[in-house]
């Protein structure tokens, strides 16, 4: 499990996290949703320490990140990072060379299914494409989390079809995911469980079948309440 | 360690391309320039000599006057600059580049102080790759020169004597081991507080900055005080230069330790 | 696997091997110097076999610290620490400090200077000017004297009488040990003159007995005025050679004149204008001697009759260079070049005349021609 406990974080002078508390079980998908700039990517990179947080602690499987760095984590950003005159499958090979966890027959599996050319430099693809390949590079990690960061953003109708239905495969099955989305309609009936985050606070964390059945309500209806009161 | 040198190898080979058309120009613009002045300097004795003439303090021509010139000693500067620059270009194109691969580095499962001491080692590796192409080069250029210039002009120059200490050369290729380690030792505890001062403006910004200026201010403090305390001491001089090697260390370690902390713990993409 | 790494293996291999070649090359080239030894030319060979010549070559435009002695010459690079540290100095009071820093540490710390220093088989002492209210004229004198049986040290300061604090520079320019009491030259001097002083202390009592001016010169506006350090640099100060005579040169109005101290005696007597028109001064132990090149003469000056009287006559006088006197036999050098290259030094002839035997005894030199682009710079110490 992830479990965040109490983090807050500052940016010179503005608290971009107050006090931000959840957990991320493996075999659920979990959304942190917010409008712009409410602090999701900032709560993604504290977790996988690409940004150090001022207050409380973040544990995965019960050792604090403070202690040591966890390997058990992958993190797919909202943008490629590989260096863009790397060919895909080069990448693949830093992959290979650098992470024991990785999972040579498992991204094989993810190329052939998102139809990527490995051969493609990572600088001539299209954003659908380049956001397929952070994918296959996260999610052929055998890690039992893995973090994305708005998966779904910026690209094209049929690319986001495709990153929907590996949520309902066995690329992610039994794995705690954690992702970041303000395109929630794409997601809301995959989602096992919702945390809102406002203005750096979680505003609501709730399990979706359960706001459901017992009051009724959406995601959406959800999230209404929280912007529009 | 096996991380470590894959990093090495990874970092040697990004770099590679530009630093293969730098030592290309290298050679080209070096060949090229013996070859020129070399002529120019055929083509006065034979235009202007006459029978009798004192052609050896007229017209004699050593190795080391073709190799002084601008022509010359420009791609060697190029690279240095190059070279220069890429300190600082090895640590920032990873957040500014067109894709920040600075995520992929800092999320590899290993201690991030390997990309630190990779950057490092690559960079050594290069100048010392510099160095030697450089003395590998000696052959060529004498070749095209003896080849060139009569016999009756030139002042034939060993390898040892070209690389005189009171040239750029000299300096770049000490004449004695101790004077490489020392020069190219603090060469590197000027990298590794460059290194420092990269990554706390990399994780505070202009905080950063600002810790940075603190940090080289500190350093030099910590240098000078050797001195001071060399004189107030009494210290005997080679005590002094003890102390100064101290300090020296000392900076280094302090640089290692402090970039360790902050690249594991605070850094920020 | 190795395949996919094989580009910085091979880079980095060839990096450091080729530097370690390089180096190594280096090294090689310079270890032909060690077949260089003095050779005996011509005289008795045991004179030569006593030689240890310190020296500065130059070999490919770098320099090379070079000892010489008869059976080899060992030879060093200087290295940027070797000039940083002072370890480039082959000078004999510079190792000659050395050694006393390293057999004396503690002692020895802030003292730099040969002539402020006095050793026998029981004590080394030194002497310093300070000036110890903070004020720029320099106001006392402190002694520090280091018992060797015991490995004790005791210092004390002495002040200068109030009225005889005058002076703005000044310099210990001997220290010797007289029966128990202490005598300590001194130059001193300020805007209006030079002097040069005599202290004599108790060192039991650890109190001032005399302080007498035995020369002064007025600095007055017609011409420069100079008197000379009475460490000669020219001929070698040898720690424990207690000499009984100091000389030390005046110039006034472009006017030299030679001058000798009788330090037991506590007077200074000037040399007779003719016998130093061309000459200079030579002192060992209690004897003076007056060396004139260019006749090539060598005299024994004697202090009672305030005459001279000839030693010897030698073409060596004439055409080497005095290098060093010790034991009564004089050393001389001549630095010249190859037939072949004349222009650069590589050869240094040595020469040891006897003042005894009034004769050349060692004639050697040392060649270094047969090494391309080598160069004998300077020989700083023989011994």
């Amino acid at each position: 499990m992830i479990d965040v406990k109490g983090i807050s974080k500052k940016y010179l002078f503005k608290k971009v996290l107050k006090d931000v508390s959840f957990t991320v079980k493996k075999g659920e998908i979990t959304c942190l949703i917010g409008v712009n700039g409410t602090g999701k990517s900032t709560t993604l990179k504290t977790i996988t320490n690409l940004t150090p947080f001022n207050n409380g602690d973040i544990l995965i499987d019960g050792i604090s990140i403070k202690k040591k760095r966890s390997d058990n984590i992958s993190f797919v950003p909202d943008h490629m990072t590989m260096p863009a005159n790397m060919k895909i499958r080069q990448a693949f090979q830093f992959m290979k060379d650098f992470y024991p966890r990785w999972n040579e027959e498992r991204a094989a599996e993810l190329v052939d299914y998102m139809n990527i050319d490995v051969n493609q430099k990572i600088g001539a693809l299209s954003k659908g494409n380049a956001a397929k390949v952070s994918l296959i590079l996260g999610l052929s990690l055998n890690t039992d989390y893995v973090l994305l960061d708005e998966p779904f953003s910026g690209i094209d109708l049929f690319a986001k079809e495709k990153i929907r239905n590996l949520f309902s495969s066995h690329f992610i099955e039994g794995r705690g995911i954690l992702l970041t989305t303000h395109e929630i309609e794409e997601v809301e009936h995959l989602l096992d469980r919702v945390v809102i985050l406002n203005d750096g606070v979680i505003v609501k964390d709730f399990y979706t079948e359960q706001m459901r059945m017992e009051e009724g309500k959406s995601v959406i209806d959800q999230l209404r309440e929280v912007y529009q009161g | 360690m096996k991380n470590y040198f894959k990093l090495v190898d990874f970092e040697m080979k990004r770099f590679w391309k530009i630093y293969a058309a730098l030592i290309g120009l290298l050679i080209t613009a070096q060949s090229i320039t013996v070859a020129v002045l070399s002529n120019s300097y055929k083509n006065r004795f034979e235009e202007s000599y006459m029978p009798g003439m004192n052609y050896v303090d007229d017209y004699s021509v050593r190795f080391s006057n073709v190799t002084m010139s601008d022509g010359f000693m420009v791609p060697i500067v190029l690279i240095i600059s190059a070279l220069v620059f890429y300190i600082f270009f090895t640590w920032y194109r990873e957040w500014l580049g067109k894709n920040t691969f600075a995520y992929q580095l800092l999320l590899l499962p290993f201690n991030r102080m390997t990309i630190y001491f990779a950057k490092l080692t690559s960079l050594l590796l290069y100048i010392f790759g510099c160095l030697v192409i450089q003395i590998a080069m000696y052959p060529l250029l004498n070749t095209i020169f003896t080849s060139i210039v009569p016999q009756e002009i030139r002042i034939d120059q060993s390898l040892l004597l070209w690389l005189s200490p009171d040239s750029l050369l000299g300096v770049l290729i000490p004449s004695n081991s101790v004077d490489f380690f020392t020069s190219y030792g603090v060469g590197i505890v000027a990298v590794s507080v460059i290194f420092t001062v990269i990554i706390l403006e990399r994780s505070f910004r202009l905080k950063g900055v600002g810790l940075g200026i603190a940090f080289i201010a500190f350093c030099i403090f910590l240098f000078v005080e050797s001195f001071i305390i060399g004189e107030n001491y009494l210290l005997y001089i080679q005590e002094r230069v003890i102390l100064q090697i101290v300090s020296l260390v000392m900076i280094t370690v302090l640089s290692f330790m402090i970039s360790y902390y902050i690249i594991n713990k605070k850094i920020s993409v | 696997m190795l395949k996919r790494y094989s580009f910085t293996l091979l880079f980095s291999t060839i990096s450091i091997f080729s530097i370690f070649i390089f180096y190594t090359y280096v090294n090689a080239n310079v270890k032909e110097f060690e077949k260089v030894k003095i050779e005996t030319v011509g005289g008795d060979e045991e004179e030569g076999e006593q030689l240890k010549i310190n020296g500065h070559l130059s070999y490919n435009n770098s320099d090379y610290h070079m000892n010489v002695s008869a059976k080899e010459m060992r030879i060093a690079p200087i290295t940027f620490l070797d000039r940083v540290s002072g370890n480039e100095s082959l000078f004999l009071e510079d190792m000659q400090i050395r050694k006393l820093q390293e057999q004396y540490k503690g002692f020895m710390r802030g003292k730099y200077f040969i002539s402020s220093l006095y050793e026998d088989n029981s004590f080394l002492i030194s002497a310093d000017l300070d000036s110890l209210r903070n004020e720029p004229t320099i106001d006392s004198l402190t002694i520090e004297i280091f018992d060797k049986a015991n490995e004790t040290t005791r210092s004390f300061s002495l002040s200068i009488p109030e009225e005889s604090i005058q002076y703005e520079y000044g310099s210990v320019e001997d220290v010797q040990l007289l029966d128990q009491q202490l005598s300590i030259i001194m130059r001193m001097s300020n805007d209006e003159k030079i002097e040069l002083i005599q202290a004599t202390i108790n060192v039991h009592q650890q109190k001032l007995i005399d302080a007498k001016a035995l020369y002064s010169v007025n600095k007055d506006k017609k011409g420069v005025i100079s008197v000379s350090s009475i460490v000669n640099e020219d001929y070698y100060r040898h720690l424990g050679n207690h000499n009984r005579f100091l000389s030390f040169t005046t110039v006034v109005d472009e006017k030299s004149f030679d001058y000798v101290i009788d330090i037991r005696a506590g007077r200074v007597f000037q040399l007779p204008e003719k016998l130093m028109a061309n000459a200079s001064v030579l002192i060992e132990g209690n004897k003076i001697y007056v060396i004139d090149k260019s006749v090539g003469a060598l005299y024994k000056y004697d202090v009672a009759t305030s005459l001279s009287h000839l030693l010897m006559e030698h073409e060596i006088i004439k055409e080497m260079i005095l290098f060093e006197i010790k034991d009564s036999k004089l050393y001389f050098l001549n630095y010249r070049g190859s037939e072949d290259e004349q222009d650069v030094t590589t050869i240094v002839d040595i020469s040891i005349l006897d003042i005894n035997k009034g004769e050349e005894v060692y004639r050697g030199k040392i060649d270094v021609s047969e090494f391309n682009n080598s160069q004998i710079n300077y020989i700083s110490s023989i011994f």
